[in-house]
């Protein structure tokens, strides 16, 4: 038999020879020095790159990794887990007040449900006109502040008419002034709002 | 085997469904397990302590990030190591540093390599004491090409299967054994060079 190729040597240390070829590989080796140092230096490598020492790991590592998470990302899912939670133990509770109250009421669940819809129907029924009122109030209350804006703006027309360019320019100037603060308070508070959270 | 290794405490499926969950703690548990093969191959492949700290914290927070697209029919630790593999092959190409594709067949994939027996006065079987060769193979693990250190040190540093490695790589586990033949072969003749022309 001629000399162990490499494959036939790394399938022997790996043992993927058959019986048969390991014994016709085993016979090589028994008679062929240089191959059983080939073997050996490979075992020997292999021993070697087993025992190579762990990389020492800090042992804040993990620590390290879970700090640099964005908290928003857990709280996402912990959110959705709060609505889940307190979803299920709405529905929960519901189950138990029908349960309950048809036991004790002695009538059926289907009855009650139909009680429930209809006094859920009159809650809607009232929701609706309490609504229609109120919109009508803020109706009135645009056109009377409509009403309030135009008087200012006549006034100030009257004013600037008659005013020198001197009083007109401190006119502008001062208007402008107040635009962009506001502007500015504006950005402000939605630049605060959308900050991500920090830890 | 990778997951044999530390299969005690809850499994990684188990674990990723609490992350995806919004349990924090599990992905902790998930870095805790996985911390010492990753930084072992890491460190193995960037050589310097700091970046291989560096380089790891991003692969695991690459994992989190990516952690809904993982399929569980697939093993965690493969998916764990292929972010791991993909990051340092997309840093080196940024560094300019030679890779082999992936895709690219390497020489010697397809040949069977023959085997250059050792010569008897170079052999490293001989002379050298187990300690001094562990040094001189940190070194030699430098040395080699960065497809076949990767190989190297997954096979016979982690202890991962051809079946895993062949798995990350998504290479046929023929081609990926071949690799780790050459990366041997290699290695076993950086050895055998002498330690002050080393």
């Amino acid at each position: 038999m001629l000399c162990l190729t490499a494959d036939r040597l790394y399938a022997l240390l790996d043992g993927d020879l058959s019986p048969a070829e390991k014994t016709s590989v085993d016979l090589h080796l028994s008679v062929c020095e240089a191959c059983r140092f080939a073997l050996a230096a490979q075992q020997q490598i292999a021993e070697a790159a087993a025992g190579l020492p762990p990389f020492e790991v800090p042992a804040d590592f993990a620590a390290g990794i879970m700090a640099r998470i964005p908290a928003s990302a857990a709280r996402a899912g912990s959110r959705f887990r709060g609505w889940r939670i307190a979803f299920a133990a709405g529905a929960a509770t519901v189950a138990m007040g029908l349960g309950l109250t048809a036991i004790f009421s002695g009538r059926g669940v289907s009855a009650l449900l139909q009680d429930a819809a209809a006094a859920f129907g009159g809650y809607l029924h009232d929701a609706a006109n309490f609504f229609g009122k109120g919109l009508k109030v803020l109706l009135l209350a645009g056109k009377i502040a409509g009403e309030i804006a135009g008087q200012i703006l006549a006034t100030l027309r009257t004013v600037a008419g008659s005013a020198g360019p001197e009083t007109q320019a401190v006119l502008a100037a001062g208007s402008a002034a107040i635009l962009i603060t506001g502007g500015l308070f504006l950005r402000r508070r939605i630049s605060v709002s959308e900050r991500p959270h920090e830890n | 085997m990778l997951e044999d290794k530390r299969s005690s405490g809850p499994d990684d499926q188990k674990l990723v469904r609490r992350v995806l969950r919004g349990d924090q703690g599990a992905f902790e548990t998930i870095v805790r397990k996985y911390q010492q093969p990753m930084l072992n191959y890491v460190s193995r492949m960037v050589h310097e302590r700091e970046m291989a700290l560096d380089v790891s914290q991003e692969v695991f927070l690459r994992a989190y990030a990516s952690l809904s697209s993982f399929r569980p029919e697939y093993k965690f630790s493969t998916w764990l190591f292929r972010i791991a593999s993909n990051y340092l092959i997309d840093d080196w190409r940024k560094k300019k540093v030679s890779t082999v594709s992936l895709d690219q067949p390497v020489d010697g994939d397809d040949d069977g390599c023959y085997l250059q027996v050792a010569d008897e006065k170079a052999s490293v079987a001989r002379d050298l004491e187990m300690k001094e060769l562990r040094t001189r193979l940190e070194k030699a693990i430098e040395r080699l090409p960065v497809h076949l250190r990767e190989l190297f040190v997954w096979r016979h540093v982690t202890g991962m299967s051809y079946e895993e490695m062949a798995d990350i790589k998504k290479l046929p586990v023929g081609t990926v054994k071949n690799r780790v033949f050459q990366a041997k072969e290699m290695m076993r003749k950086i050895l055998e060079e002498r330690p002050c022309s080393a």
